[in-house]
């Protein structure tokens, strides 16, 4: 039997995801994959001091890797002090509509077998880094369907194009992110380390900070005031582009 | 008998901004008919006057839900009956929001901080300014009315437990993200039902700030409705009063909250 409660339990924080995609195919080996194992490992070393900094939400930590097909690196979302790196290998092709298939079941309600809040919570952070064109040939259909997520519209989401300068690879990030201000070339393995750093802990202390403001039709919290905050820090950056 | 409740408590992060409570709820009871709305008036600086934007909306719907005559059931199909309340609730919530504006006219004060395109959209659609949520549920002659529209929640309660009214698909609005009475497609979005009062024990609604820091349906059932049930059918709504006050300026997640209920109470006589 159910024990009855009283007012005043069961309140949670609002929750604030976090979550990097990866491209880990065969052309990423070398230090392009290590970049990113050592940008997600500094970005998790800030995390705790940001949770800490706030009362509005709780942050949460996820994962996806994709070559041949994608993977989660935990089944779900982490708690900051939870989230343990473990560095990425690179193996196979770039199959994105694997991952949009995925990142479209993540952005689904709990109820519904998804990872997302069924009341409430902050528009997520989605962050894909990739160094070329999908090998997957259906990946504009994968990407409709997962555009049709509330979760998806709402979400602050970057694409960072690395050491690739094609208009047809930029294509295909323009399309995810659906805004060119937050596609970003990152042209050396030092700059993309410190943009995912940038990017991660600024939006993550701003979101985690803006959750309890109320904001109304047509309107996201917290993701304009975040996005012009990295892009004043990416100003600094060198061999980064957007 | 049937036993009502509405309240309304401004957020912390509210008070914390010098702002207005944006969120407005009431009730009615006669003979005949018991009504309570809650509305959530938009927190963006674009709709700086959502405060008189959900009072109004609550006003709207008071007003029609007061005067109609469910006679009209007899008459016209059940999808035309919500289609006209839906429609007049509209018109209602329009014609006040126009009579203010002509009366009061937005000021310089109020629109200074607005950018060069939310000036244009406003422009475009001054009822923006006024954009807010509704809710509303009317029980009347063994029925129960619903209307919805934008996000919070509306749940059915039977035995225990709550169901939605109108269910969320993966593809809606999410996170302060909302459909709104300002909208020019507003009807499209504006959701209707009528319940039979004989198969459920009432029926709960509220903005999101009253149900977002509870997670899930199941959570929010027993950490709120179920307690909110018990205090209201001892009849110590200076209880619920209080709890509300605390969950908008201390315990919540500092969003303005609302509550209105409808219970059926076989065992009492007198009602909340």
């Amino acid at each position: 039997m159910m024990q009855d409660r009283m007012l005043g339990e069961g309140i949670a924080r609002q929750e604030l995801n976090l979550l990097f995609v990866i491209d880990n195919s065969g052309s990423m080996e070398g230090e392009k994959l290590g970049a990113v194992n050592n940008a997600i490992r500094d970005v998790m070393s800030i995390m705790p001091e940001i949770q800490e900094d706030t009362s509005d939400a709780t942050i949460k930590i996820s994962a996806l890797k994709f070559s041949d097909k994608a993977e989660w690196i935990y089944s779900e979302p982490q708690n900051v002090e939870d989230f343990k790196w473990k560095d990425l290998s690179a193996e196979g092709g770039t199959n994105l509509s694997g991952a949009y298939d995925e990142l479209s079941k993540w952005l689904t309600k709990r109820s519904n077998g998804g990872m997302m809040p069924d009341i409430g919570g902050v528009a997520p952070i989605i962050i894909l880094m990739t160094d070329g064109l999908p090998t997957s040939y259906d990946w504009e259909k994968h990407l409709e369907s997962l555009k049709k997520k509330g979760w998806f519209k709402v979400a602050l989401k970057y694409a960072l194009a690395i050491q690739i300068d094609t208009d047809e690879a930029m294509d295909v990030l323009n399309k995810f992110t659906g805004n060119p201000e937050t596609v970003l070339k990152v042209y050396t393995a030092e700059a993309l380390r410190k943009v995912i750093n940038v990017i991660a802990v600024t939006a993550s202390k701003v979101k985690s900070n803006s959750a309890s403001m109320g904001v109304g039709a047509g309107a996201v919290n917290g993701n304009a005031l975040a996005q012009n905050e990295i892009a004043s820090k990416l100003d600094e950056v060198e061999d980064v582009e957007w | 008998m049937i036993r009502y409740y509405s309240k309304t408590s401004i957020g912390y992060s509210h008070i914390r901004e010098n702002k207005v409570c944006q969120d407005y709820s009431c009730s009615y009871h006669d003979d005949e008919r018991t009504i309570v709305t809650t509305c959530d008036g938009h927190g963006g600086k674009v709709y700086f006057r959502s405060h008189l934007g959900s009072k109004f909306a609550s006003s709207a719907t008071m007003s029609v839900l007061c005067r109609f005559d469910d006679s009209l059931l007899d008459k016209l199909c059940r999808e035309d009956v919500l289609g006209k309340l839906k429609l007049e609730i509209l018109c209602e919530w329009n014609a006040l929001v126009e009579r203010d504006i002509a009366q009061n006219p937005f000021s310089d004060e109020e629109t200074s901080a607005l950018s060069e395109d939310e000036l244009f959209r406003l422009k475009t659609s001054p009822m923006m300014a006024y954009g807010t949520t509704l809710h509303g549920i009317m029980a009347l002659s063994g029925r129960l009315y619903c209307v919805s529209l934008g996000d919070g929640g509306m749940f059915a309660i039977k035995n225990g437990t709550i169901e939605e009214v109108f269910k969320d698909s993966d593809d809606d609005p999410v996170a302060n993200v909302t459909y709104s009475m300002c909208q020019e497609n507003a009807y499209d979005h504006f959701k209707a039902e009528i319940l039979d009062l004989n198969g459920i024990d009432g029926a709960v609604i509220c903005t999101d700030g009253t149900i977002n820091p509870y997670r899930n349906i199941d959570n929010f059932n027993r950490s709120f409705v179920t307690p909110i049930i018990s205090h209201l059918s001892k009849g110590e709504y200076l209880a619920v009063d209080d709890f509300m006050v605390k969950l908008g300026t201390e315990i919540g997640i500092g969003d303005d909250v609302s509550l209105g209920l409808i219970i059926k109470d076989e065992s009492r006589n007198n009602e909340v």
